[in-house]
This record gives structure tokens, sequence and C-alpha cells, in this order.
């Protein structure tokens, strides 16, 4: 696998997930219960701040790729 | 030749800026979970695909309305580089001479697919999230999507393309590198000369990704295009592990090696999907394993809630609609459990022996509703409990919470000596009602 930039996406979402799957491992072997009121909320805020930062993220690259092209057709045309 | 503006090793992909024109509305080919509907429908909003994703994921589970969404999408949006849909294709193909083959096979999907859907509804499972029958259309049309594709797309990519295509060849299109089709169409005329006055097999002197004699275009773009995302595996990989990681941990369970529960083993494979999305975060993509995760956590999350003192079968996990009504005192002894759905205990048709002895009746169910129906006159002592929801009992004052727990007897009471049932009934997750008939 080739490494590409940090996704920030994956990364929220896989420790998001991670984290209740090991709540929800250790609340079956314990009498811990994992309030859904709790846990689901939790899933759309996380997921939601994943996707707003992914998207100001991907705004940002898209800018700088404009300015990177616009730079580069200026050489072109020299 | 001035290729070199279009260096393949850069790192980030770069986003369509917003300077371009919106594209048509395709399905994408470099973007493509199923169909690439998401992908394509994304890039046509300039939004994330896998917003789509979990909108259309969220709409499927809940009314099944995303599944009919996406194979309406999947039909009529034509693929990236075609200009006709698989509608239109497959319905033109349909006359041509030849296609019998297809025809038949695609005939005999629909007869499965009905059949596996009657088998649905007649043992209900979709009823537990609230889906009828009317649904069930919509799970047809989207599997009948699916067998379409399916079908349009082993017979190695018969790519009909009309001529404003020819820079796609087959294979280019099969290639999940062919990310740049978007800004090759930017160089359409150009591109268009040039792959006609080459052959496309020999024409690579351009040592890049592959086949695509677009990219040979003297022409610059006016953007750097995007550079060619390879496939990656890195999904697929991690569904499979946290398949075989659930099936392992179910095999150890069955065999009486270890004793997990249901909960423990699913939630097993969903670390493991959120793990494959942790190693995403840096190598290879791995983001549509979120439209596997979270249906997958809103099954764990209410079978978490069915408490572990129920001892719910693992060997029959029944799912629908049940109706007990025992008839002797030992076909009344034998606990009576149901994992999800309603169930009603009918305690009418019991006959008891006269004498003061007691006789135990045991029902439990997961998540759903339990309401047992008493006799007029049978002596009763109710302990009934609710791990989260209402128990009401008559005559005694309604509870409703978490882990609620009534005992008492049920009022109306006619003889004093007469025999005694001890109702033990026990809900997870749901209601429980316990009346007279």
């Amino acid at each position: 696998m080739r490494k590409h930039s940090f996704d920030l996406v994956s990364c929220i979402a896989g420790l998001l997930f991670v984290g209740l799957a090991i709540a929800y491992i250790v609340g079956a072997y314990t009498d811990i219960r994992i309030d859904p009121r709790l846990a689901l909320p939790l899933v759309l805020v996380g997921l939601g701040v994943a996707g707003l930062a992914a998207s100001l993220l991907a705004q940002h690259r898209s800018n700088q790729a404009v300015a990177e092209a616009d730079e580069q057709t200026e050489s072109l045309t020299l | 030749m001035t290729e070199n503006t279009e260096t393949t090793a850069g790192p980030a992909p770069l986003p369509a800026p917003p300077s371009i024109p919106r594209p048509p509305l395709r399905r994408s080919r470099n973007d493509r979970v199923i169909g690439g509907v998401a992908g394509g429908f994304g890039q046509w909003l300039g939004i994330d695909p896998v917003i789509v994703r979990v909108v259309l994921v969220v709409l499927a589970i809940f009314g099944g309305s995303g599944l009919l969404l996406y194979a309406a999408g999947w039909l009529f949006i034509p693929d990236e580089g075609a200009v006709t849909s698989e509608a239109e294709r497959f319905i033109a193909k349909g006359q041509r001479p030849g296609s019998t083959t297809r025809t038949v096979i695609i005939v005999i999907a629909a007869i499965l697919i009905a059949a596996a859907a009657l088998n649905l509804l007649a043992t209900g499972p979709l009823e537990v999230w609230g889906l009828g029958s009317g649904s069930s259309v919509l799970l047809l049309l989207a599997a009948g999507g699916v067998v379409l594709y399916l079908v349009n797309r082993t017979p190695g990519q018969q790519v009909a393309g009309p001529p404003s295509t020819n820079f796609t060849t087959p294979s280019a299109a099969a290639d999940a590198g062919s990310a740049m089709v978007e800004s090759a169409a930017m160089v359409e005329s150009a591109a268009t000369v040039d792959a006609q006055g080459s052959d496309t097999t020999t024409g690579f002197a351009y040592g890049g990704y592959g086949d695509y004699p677009g990219y040979t275009a003297p022409m610059p773009a006016p953007v750097p295009p995007k550079p060619p995302k390879r496939r990656s595996y890195l999904g697929l990989a991690t569904l499979s592990l946290s398949i075989i990681t659930m099936g392992a941990l179910a095999v150890l369970s069955a065999s009486g090696v270890a004793n997990i529960p249901l909960v423990a083993i699913l939630a097993a494979g969903l670390g493991v999907l959120g793990l494959g999305m942790l190693v995403g975060t840096l190598f290879g993509r791995a983001r549509w394993l979120l439209a596997l995760a979270i249906p997958l956590l809103l099954v764990i999350v209410p079978l978490a809630l069915i408490p572990q003192d129920l001892h719910l079968p693992r060997s029959a996990i029944t799912i629908g609609e049940a109706s007990w009504v025992p008839t002797t005192p030992a076909s009344a002894a034998t606990p009576r459990s149901l994992w999800i759905g309603d169930a009603v205990l009918d305690l009418s048709g019991l006959q008891l022996p006269p004498g003061e002895a007691s006789y135990p009746v045991v029902a439990r169910v997961g998540i759903g509703q339990l309401s047992v129906k008493v006799p007029a006159g049978m002596r009763v002592h109710v302990t009934a409990t609710s791990g989260t929801g209402k128990v009401a009992v008559e005559g005694l004052p309604p509870v409703s919470g978490s882990n609620v727990r009534v005992v008492g007897d049920l009022p109306g009471v006619v003889s004093p000596t007469a025999p005694t049932v001890e109702l033990r009934v026990q809900v997870g997750l749901g209601d429980l009602e316990v009346s007279r008939a």
C-alpha cells in the first residue's frame, strides 16, 4: 500500500469504532452498560466532525491547487 | 510533448478546482464501491462521496428508500466516460440478436431474488426495523439492480462506447487508474485526434499509468490533472478480516471452548473494521467501511441492551412474532424465548390439577414486546422484569425505566386454594404486559 496524505475521516471514524467496539466488548463481560442515548449521538457528532474537518481540508487543498495551477500556467505562457 | 506537467508521483489527489464548470452527472469510475453512484453524485455536487454514502445507508436502513435511490442512480446515470446509461444500453442490447443467454440469466436471477425476498417476508426479520412489506419491494429493486450490474460487467467490460469516448479504451475503463477521464474530457478534441492516429495497444511511449492514449495529448491542461488513484484493497482486506474474526469467535463459542457473548463477537468485528479505517488514515483507502460499520453498530446497540442474565438460547436466534399457548404444566415449565420480536403468552388453555401446588411458567423476549394473557380466576404470582422499558401488571402500578422489576399477585383470584402459576417473564428491551384475558 502506498502512503498517502493524512485521511482525517478515516482517522476519526476508526478511533470512534475501535472505541465503541472496546466499550461493547467490555460491556459484554461486565455490568457496565453502554447507554445508546449516549453512544449513538456520539457517533453522529464524531462523523459530523470528521465530515466537517474533511470538507474544510478539501477546500483548503482545492484552493492551494488553483493557486499552484495559476502559477504553472503563468510559467508556461512565459 | 509537454506531459511533464502531469507528473504521476504527486502526493494528494487534487479535487476539481471550482473554476472548472460542473462536469455532467456521471457514475464515478475511480471512486466506486458498488456502482459509483455515490462517488459520481458527490463529485457532481462537489462534496465528499462519503457523505452521500452515509446518507444513502441511513435512508436504506430507515425505510429502504436509499436502496431504491441507489438502484435508480445506477440504472439511469451513465457511467463515467459513457453517454448512455445502463438502462438505455440494456434496452438497446436487448434488441440485438444473441442476447438470449443474458435474458435467461436475468430471468433466473429475478426468480431467485423473488424467492429470497418472499422467504425474508415469511420469517419477517425486516419487521424488526419497522420495515414493512412495502420496503421489500425496494429491496427487490435494489437486488435486481445489483444483478443487472453483475450481468452487465462480467463478460469482459463490453463498453459499447459512443464515438466521443474513443479515448477510453475498454481496458482503461476497467483500470481503476482512470481517474483522469474528467480532465481528459477537457482536452477531448485533441485526445480524440491523437487516439485515432495511434494504435491503442502500442502507442504508450509515455510510460505513465497504463494505456491512456488521451494522456499523450500535446495540449497543456490548464490545471494539473489528478494523478491516477491506485485501487486500494485495504477495505476489502479489512472486511475479510472482520468476517474471519467474527466467524472464528462464533466457532469458539459454539464449540464450547469459550463462552463469548454475541455482542462481543459482533463488537470484535466492528473493532477490526475500525482498525482498518485507522490504517486507512495513512495507507490505502478504507473509508467505505463506514457504510458497513454503521449498520453493524446499529445491530450491536440494541443487542447489547439484552441483559446477559436473560440467557437466551444461542442455538436458536429467533426473530419475528411468537404465540405461546401452553396447555399442560410440563409444557408451561419449558422456558420460552424469543430474541427479537413480539410474543404473546396465552395461559387460557393451561389446565392445572387441583390442589395448592405452584407451577412455574417462564418466558423471555430479548428485544420487543411480551404480553401475557391470564384467564379469569387463575391464581398467578408475577415476577416481571425489563432491562429497559415499561412493565404493566394488571392491578399494580406500571413502572418504566431501566432494570424494572415488578413482583406481585394478579388480582381477581376466585378460590384461595387454587393452584398457583409462578409466572416469571423477562424482556431485555421493550414492554411487558400481564393482564386478565
